[in-house]
């Protein structure tokens, strides 16, 4: 068996656009992946470990970990995809995705969850993904768990924001747990959001990829995959284009010839890909049914100093509500910094605001998610991406819930006052004036302050073709050797942060590849 | 210095004609909406004093916002960021215009247009409420109310835009270090706790 050593113990060795200088460049592999998120570093690594020829693009840059700033608005411009500025079509939630070497591992809080059972069981009674069982799926979590040194958190890991949460919750009789985290040694520094400086966070960046690279895997930065080539019906490769990240400018023109091709886009480029190539669509439902765990970031303030900046991004939370039964939402102490406080609710214009900005370090946040239905779609007008997602009526009932629940805990911890994540300035200071405002919420544009960490939907997986655009083992159902890997297959939103989910399930469809044969 | 109605129209209808492409994204017929406030509001044969903004010089390094945007901006930071007699640092400390210029400059040009369509949108948006003044000509106090006023607006643009026009001003601000240091933000500290690399993780075993 042939002995494989790591390649490097810092860094990746990555083609970038400067190291091009060729105005066409073609290859061959066995396997092209498309992203070096979750979904594609784990395809990639699955697949060069099986002695494949792996080719991997990436159509962010390339940015190793030493020169993440911690300042969170570069990093934002840096690695997030639009510069941090990716907003659905009505302009009132952020929708953060990594755009960088790594993906969204790089910048995401590091939290893992497995996938809820109940929601396995949604996937395995109501679409037909009677394989996909927990049994099924248990040695793949495990799998990627060992593998990226999941842990639970530890006492010295439960900030200040976080021993609040477990405060109010515990107050009010509420489950809660220590959040279980990726992470080797965390140094605390509380600027998850902006890449781990010091490789503690175990993203792709310093796992699947530097192995991936190991076993022959080449990976391309700067490089987006404008079309996947197919004919009669089989996949044939991709082709790509090689920009300068700075000035946009076309370096190179790159194709590659392969039977198989796996796009792990996300779930916002990968329909924009095909919809891109034009294929893959014959169910119609490549961009549809997206959902995104609509998120807000409350803020309440204490008369203690939170410091909500300093510690674990992310301690533990509230799974009182987990179960859709139950609401269907989680709760979870989250870190943030001025940039963060400063725009996560109103507390008034001028001198209030300059009042509460005083008083930064007493302010406690806290990180809201839900179960969403996917009433999304993601599409081309002409040449413009278009994320056209709103809560919809049915759903905002939930997400009142969530903003109720999640001020009583503050309260119950000791809150002096909330703000509610709104538009204008909603500001409570008892549970009376909480329920008052609460039922004056109304859904409509621009009412809430939303961001979404976690896009899925839009290219569901399933056994009926008419319904559904890969298969159970992530095979378009068009097009022989073209699969999808990563949460754009996910037939329904997860409730939990689901970068576990896209790490086991592409782990367990690079076993259905290998297994096909390529 | 009263200019002729026609003049008034005309800018007015220029502002609102090149908002289109930026609010079509959003609900065009809450938009429309809007737009009929505006041309109503043209109709009753109010003047409007200037329609050019008073234009100064371009701070060096300054490549997206215009001279005549200086003024909006200048308003804005004096009404959003008030922080004499407070802990908070100066805003003339830190250079928060420059900061939202490089900002826009990062832009995809589409967003940056609409951006920027959105900013000229709400340097007009006080005339119907405030006898035809311009945001930037207002007195703080009447500006503060119009900020608030919009913000609790009926009309979602008008939300929209003040909401994302105090995130530009308050992003520019609090991004820089200077602004730091009175509310106790530790910054980047992985260098300063001397944090080193755990570099790559060995490959998997098993």
């Amino acid at each position: 068996m042939k002995t494989v050593k790591l390649a490097s113990e810092h860094g990746l060795a990555v083609t970038q656009a400067s190291d091009i200088t060729e105005s066409t460049v073609e290859l061959t592999a066995d396997v092209v992946v498309i992203g070096s998120g979750a979904g594609g570093a784990v395809i990639a690594y699955e697949m060069a470990a099986a002695g494949k020829s792996v080719i991997i693009f990436e159509a962010g840059p390339y940015m190793p970990s030493k020169d993440f700033t911690e300042k969170f608005p570069d990093m934002l411009e840096s690695l997030y995809e639009d510069q941090g500025a990716q907003m659905n079509s009505t302009g009132d939630m952020a929708i953060l995705q990594g755009r960088c070497v790594g993906g969204s591992t790089v910048v995401n809080g590091a939290v893992t969850f497995r996938t809820p059972d109940t929601i396995l069981e949604k996937w395995n009674t109501q679409y037909g993904l009677t394989e996909l069982t927990k049994a099924a799926l248990v040695p793949y979590f495990e799998k990627v768990e060992r593998n990226l040194s999941v842990h639970e958190n530890q006492p010295h890991e439960i900030a200040k924001h976080s021993q609040i949460l477990n405060r109010g919750a515990k107050a009010l009789g509420y489950s809660h747990k220590p959040l279980k985290r990726n992470t080797k040694s965390c140094g605390l520094t509380g600027h998850c959001l902006s890449g781990c400086a010091s490789d503690r966070k175990q993203s792709s960046l310093v796992t699947y990829l530097p192995w991936a690279i190991s076993h022959g895997a080449k990976l391309f930065a700067d490089t987006r995959v404008m079309t996947i080539n197919h004919l009669d019906g089989k996949a044939t490769g991709v082709t790509a284009e090689t920009r300068d990240p700075e000035t946009g400018e076309k370096i190179a023109d790159v194709v590659v010839k392969a039977n198989t091709v796996v796009s792990s886009a996300g779930a916002i480029q990968s329909p924009l890909l095909f919809l891109r190539s034009k294929l893959g669509n014959s169910s119609g439902q490549v961009g549809k049914n997206f959902a995104c765990h609509p998120s807000t970031l409350m803020l309440a303030e204490f008369d203690e100093e939170v410091h909500a900046w300093r510690g674990a991004s992310l301690g533990s939370y509230v799974d009182e509500f987990e179960h859709p039964d139950k609401g269907g939402f989680i709760l979870e102490g989250g870190g943030s910094g001025p940039v963060e406080i400063a725009m996560a609710g109103e507390p008034g214009t001028g001198e209030e605001y300059v009042s509460f900005m005083s008083k930064a370090k007493n302010m406690c946040s806290m990180v809201t998610l839900f179960h969403d239905h996917n009433v999304g779609r993601i599409y081309y007008d002409d040449d413009k991406k278009v994320i056209d997602y709103d809560i919809s009526d049915d759903d905002f009932p939930t997400m009142k819930r969530v903003l109720h629940e999640a001020a009583k805990v503050f309260f119950a911890a000791g809150a002096k006052r909330v703000l509610l994540p709104t538009i204008k300035k909603t500001e409570v200071r008892s549970l009376e004036e909480l329920d008052q405002q609460i039922n004056l919420l109304e859904n409509g544009p621009h009412m809430l302050r939303m961001v979404s960490y976690h896009p899925q939907g839009t290219m569901r997986m399933g056994p009926d073709k008419k319904k559904s655009v890969v298969d159970a083992y992530g095979q378009s159902h068009d097009i022989q050797g073209l699969y999808v890997a990563d949460a754009s297959v996910f037939p329904t939103s997860v409730i939990v942060n689901p970068q576990i989910t896209v790490y086991a399930l592409s782990s367990y469809i690079a076993d259905k590849i290998l297994g096909r044969g390529i | 210095m009263a200019i002729s109605s026609k003049v008034t129209i005309e800018c007015l209808s220029a502002v609102v004609d090149s908002a289109e492409p930026a609010v079509q994204a959003l609900n065009r017929r809450v938009f429309l909406k809007a737009g009929l406030l505006l041309g109503a509001g043209i109709s009753t044969g109010l003047s409007l004093g200037g329609c050019s903004s008073p234009v100064g010089l371009l701070p060096d390094g300054i490549q997206v916002l215009s001279a005549k945007q200086l003024p909006l901006f200048e308003k804005l930071i004096s009404v959003l960021l008030p922080v004499e007699g407070s802990i908070l640092t100066p805003p003339n400390a830190v250079p928060v215009i420059a900061n939202i210029d490089a900002m826009l400059g990062l832009m995809q040009a589409s967003t940056r247009e609409d951006v920027l369509v959105l900013f000229d949108l709400f340097e007009y948006s006080s005339i119907f409420s405030t006898e035809l003044t311009r945001f930037s000509q207002l007195d703080n106090i009447v500006a503060r109310n119009h900020i608030e006023a919009c913000q609790s607006s009926s009309l979602f643009i008008q939300r929209a835009v003040v909401t994302a026009i105090k995130k530009f001003i308050y992003i520019g601000y609090w991004r820089d270090e200077k602004t730091w240091g009175p509310i106790e933000f530790d910054g980047p500290v992985s260098k300063q706790w001397k944090l080193t690399s755990l570099g790559n993780a060995p490959l998997p075993t098993a």
